[in-house]
């Protein structure tokens, strides 16, 4: 037969796609999306490779740099491996934001308006936190697993519902006496606070949460039955049902877990970096925490590795405001570049393309 | 078509294949699954490229690169699946058909009429494609080519979706259109088919030509299915002896909705004894998924009883029927059978998870992979290995899988539904075989088909449900005539406009 002349595209459904491929293939979808961010800096009259380099260097480059990466990391981290887990299961929470924030509002409540013993003051501003989340994850699940309503929509809406709650609570009933007027509560107590990593922002507590918990997740997801049936209602709830799974029982689970990890973040936020509740406690974590869930294929640790990549580029997007006066959303910018060109680079883990020109073929 | 070849990434689907149809007649391509028939006419189609090979079109060698160039040269093709939308009318499917020729309106309408005058395929031009049955949806795919003024129309097993009144319609159709000099070519791998309306056949196996251009008349059934499958069939199912057991499921008088609300199985009684083979005979959608979804728990009982051994489980939970020993082979495979993007062992142990598998809140992985490789091997299911995910096996194989996995089970009851649609003959043989294994070994198996073959060769007795009643019963040596008259009677076409 003969070729046709000049330039044809092809799909093919790749067989079965190998580690390295995928691994390789989202690398390269990351690095692809630098040139286009890279335009964009341009247009500030900052050369791209500075940028790039300043962004990574006050992420990455230096110890303090690094310190500051894992205090970002910490309430991402525990939203995303949250997040990760509802995903796994094809839940969508876009509601880490809002449950996080209801967590902060827990442990400020328990730092600042309870009487529990001193030492157990710590301990039980998680347990709040975790509950508080958990709880405000509850209720899309239940509406979900009873009337069928949408959890991308009531998640959302309920991020909004909380901030409007934490506003009222910092500029009404809990605004510090002797906080001149600024929305936010007095600070807390010594033993309500986090202790720090000597020398940086590092509440380790937390970070312990953070590195147990993704390991228990992973051991969740991958070795146990749980783990096996929220696979499979991720996969197909109808073989999940035929299988004798309880989709509803999973559906609640997941949300109450990705939930209550949220609230977690939010204890960190106001016991261990700010040490009170305040207005705009988080500058969005639980919506930046839905890029490395994806980013981390749902895994639990790749997610977590994910999570320490984002957040080290918050802290660079932060060092560019500084020392090169550009607005701090370019980052944000430079995020979502980065998940745009990531699930665009997810269709070629399943497709191959061949490209035929003159009658020589190129596969990518 | 000449030396065809075509290469996929890890197979070679056609190994250098000639292919002749003549004008004016009806060819069967017969062969199994996965022999390359769809690929050999996809190429026909312009679908695929060959990696070699020539096309002739009455003489002239022709490069067909796309289904438009092929349309030009007068070649159509039918789908197994169908490329309707459905929300828009008949009428609006075949203008979106035309790809951008203008013709108006009242012009296209009288001419379809012509056309469905002419071979009769009687259609409601402003029909919404939803409202049509799946027989009607297929008179659109084939008055689409027609009106392209197609000379070779290459239909894609057409019958395994129609009910036996409409495939009889639809051959009806066929011969009118060869006898106005069309040439079609049956993709199929139903050998009674074949030898009833084909004038000759052609028969492909793993990608090469067996045997091509049999008359019709030359061909016996045996030599067909020999050819096709590559050796003669070792199994046939003993006669059925008569079961005397003690009764294990209960039916009594149950009452089950559809998906819209509306009745679809009424007091329907029945009772399944120990070891037999209890075979429910019926045309497709009179209430036989809503009674099998019922027994395994998926949908509610409004009314009635089930019992299993004397124990009510009327509308208990899916775990609790796994529990109790009740296999299910779904209808349905892809949307119950199977989790496509999970592996092949992920699959093969759903039933089996929490009982055999788990040790405390653990997967016993070791121990899942050993079953999965054993099943693999006993079931020759075809997978490169056990992590691949199920959605790149073929339909065939996903089937085999199913089977496998119930049956590890070591089930009660089998709730088959369907077991062999699709598959090929050696396949279809071998799950019959476990069937029949399984029921001498002592389980019960309610088998649910529309192949009244299949019924009729493994059933120890028949229920003919009709309507969402049972409305007769057999016993296992039946003729088929007497059966298929219980199916159809006062089953009236539904009028066309």
């Amino acid at each position: 037969m003969m070729h046709a002349r000049g330039l044809r595209v092809k799909l093919e459904r790749r067989l079965a796609t190998s580690k390295t491929t995928t691994i390789l293939i989202r690398m390269l979808s990351i690095i692809l999306s630098l040139p286009l961010i890279g335009v964009c800096f341009a247009f500030y009259g900052v050369s791209p490779l500075d940028a790039y380099i300043k962004i990574f260097s006050g992420g990455f480059g230096s110890a303090h740099g690094v310190s500051e990466t894992i205090v970002k990391m910490l309430p991402i981290g525990l939203c995303a491996i949250g997040l990760a887990l509802a995903y796994k299961a094809r839940i969508l929470n876009i509601g880490a934001e809002g449950q996080l924030i209801m967590g902060s509002i827990a442990a400020t409540w328990v730092a600042l308006y309870s009487d529990f013993p001193q030492n157990l003051t710590i301990p039980i501003m998680f347990l709040s936190g975790f509950i508080a989340g958990a709880t405000w994850a509850f209720i899309p699940a239940l509406l979900k697993t009873t009337l069928n309503v949408n959890e991308v929509i009531v998640t959302l809406m309920m991020n909004y519902v909380s901030l409007n709650i934490l506003n009222y609570l910092v500029t009404g009933p809990w605004r510090g006496a002797a906080q001149w007027g600024f929305p936010q509560t007095d600070p807390f107590p010594s033993y309500a606070r986090l202790p720090l990593l000597t020398g940086t922002r590092i509440h380790y507590h937390t970070l312990i949460i953070l590195l147990a918990l993704t390991f228990l997740f992973y051991v969740l997801i991958h070795s146990t039955t749980v783990g096996y049936e929220i696979k499979l209602v991720g996969s197909n709830p109808n073989a999940a049902m035929y299988a004798g799974v309880s989709v509803s029982k999973i559906i609640l689970l997941v949300m109450v877990l990705s939930g209550g990890l949220a609230g977690i973040a939010g204890v960190g936020e106001v016991a261990g970096v700010q040490g009170r509740l305040m207005r705009g406690i988080s500058p969005g974590h639980g919506y930046t925490a839905i890029i490395p869930a994806w980013l981390g294929g749902l895994d639990p640790l790749a997610t977590l590795l994910a999570s320490f990549f984002i957040s080290g580029l918050m802290v660079g997007g932060d060092r560019i405001q500084v020392s090169l006066g550009l607005p701090a959303s370019l980052v944000y910018l430079f995020n979502g570049m980065i998940l745009i060109f990531f699930i665009t680079g997810e269709f070629l883990t399943k497709y191959r393309v061949s490209i035929e020109m003159g009658g020589r073929r190129i596969w990518i | 078509m000449r030396g065809i070849v075509k290469k996929f990434p890890t197979v070679t689907a056609l190994n250098g294949v000639d292919f002749r149809v003549r004008r004016g007649e009806i060819h069967a391509l017969l062969g199994e699954n996965g022999a390359g028939k769809t690929t050999l006419m996809r190429v026909l189609y312009g679908m695929y490229r060959p990696d070699a090979g020539e096309i002739f079109v009455e003489g002239r060698r022709v490069s067909i690169n796309s289904p438009k160039e092929a349309l030009r040269l007068g070649i159509g093709m039918v789908h197994q699946h169908f490329m309707l939308v459905d929300k828009l009318t008949v009428l609006e499917n075949i203008v979106l058909s035309l790809e951008g020729i203008r013709i108006p309106f009242e012009e296209i309408r009288k001419r379809i009429n012509e056309f469905s005058r002419m071979y009769g395929l009687k259609i409601n031009l402003d029909a919404k494609i939803w409202e049509l049955s799946v027989g009607e949806q297929q008179r659109v795919e084939i008055l689409k080519t027609l009106f392209r003024d197609v000379k070779i129309l290459i239909l894609d097993e057409p019958t395994s979706v129609l009910t036996p009144l409409e495939s009889e319609e639809l051959f009806k159709s066929l011969k009118n259109m060869v006898q106005s000099g069309k040439s079609i070519i049956l993709i199929t791998h139903k050998l009674d088919e074949a030898l009833r309306i084909c004038d000759s056949i052609t028969i492909l196996r793993k990608g090469r030509i067996i045997a091509s251009e049999i008359k019709r008349d030359e061909a016996t059934k045996l030599d067909l299915v020999s050819m096709m499958v590559g050796k003669t069939l070792d199994f046939k199912p003993s006669r059925p002896e008569k079961a005397e057991g003690k009764i294990i499921l209960e039916v009594d008088s149950i009452k089950v909705l559809d998906d819209r609300g509306n009745v679809a199985v009424k007091d329907v009684s029945f009772v399944l004894k120990e070891g037999e083979i209890l075979g429910v005979a019926g045309i497709a959608g009179n209430g036989q998924r809503e009674l099998v979804e019922a027994l395994t728990g998926l949908r509610k009982i409004e009314k009635g009883s089930v019992k299993i051994l004397g124990v009510d489980v009327t509308n208990a939970p899916v775990e609790k029927m796994i529990s109790l020993g009740v296999a299910h082979i779904p209808e349905d495979r892809l949307r119950y059978g199977v989790a496509l993007d999970l592996s092949v062992s992920d699959n093969m142990i759903m039933k089996l998870y929490q009982r055999k598998f788990s040790r405390k809140v653990f997967l016993d992985k070791i121990a899942v992979k050993k079953e999965t490789e054993k099943l693999i091997q006993d079931f020759e299911i075809v997978t490169p290995s056990v992590d691949t995910p199920v959605g790149f096996l073929s339909g065939g194989n996903i089937q085999k899988l199913i089977v496998a996995r119930e049956l590890s089970m070591n089930p009660k009851i089998l709730i088959a539904s369907n077991p062999t649609s699709g598959l090929d003959i050696a396949s279809t043989n071998y799950v019959h075989w476990v069937l029949h294994r399984l029921r001498t070994s002592g389980s019960s198996i309610l088998l649910v088909s529309e192949d009244l073959d299949e019924i009729l060769a493994l059933s120890d007795r028949i229920l003919v449900m009709r309507e969402g009643k049972m409305v007769r019963e057999f016993e296992g040596g039946a003729s088929a005539s007497d059966i298929g008259l219980a199916m159809t009677l006062k089953m009236v076409e539904p009028p066309h406009a």
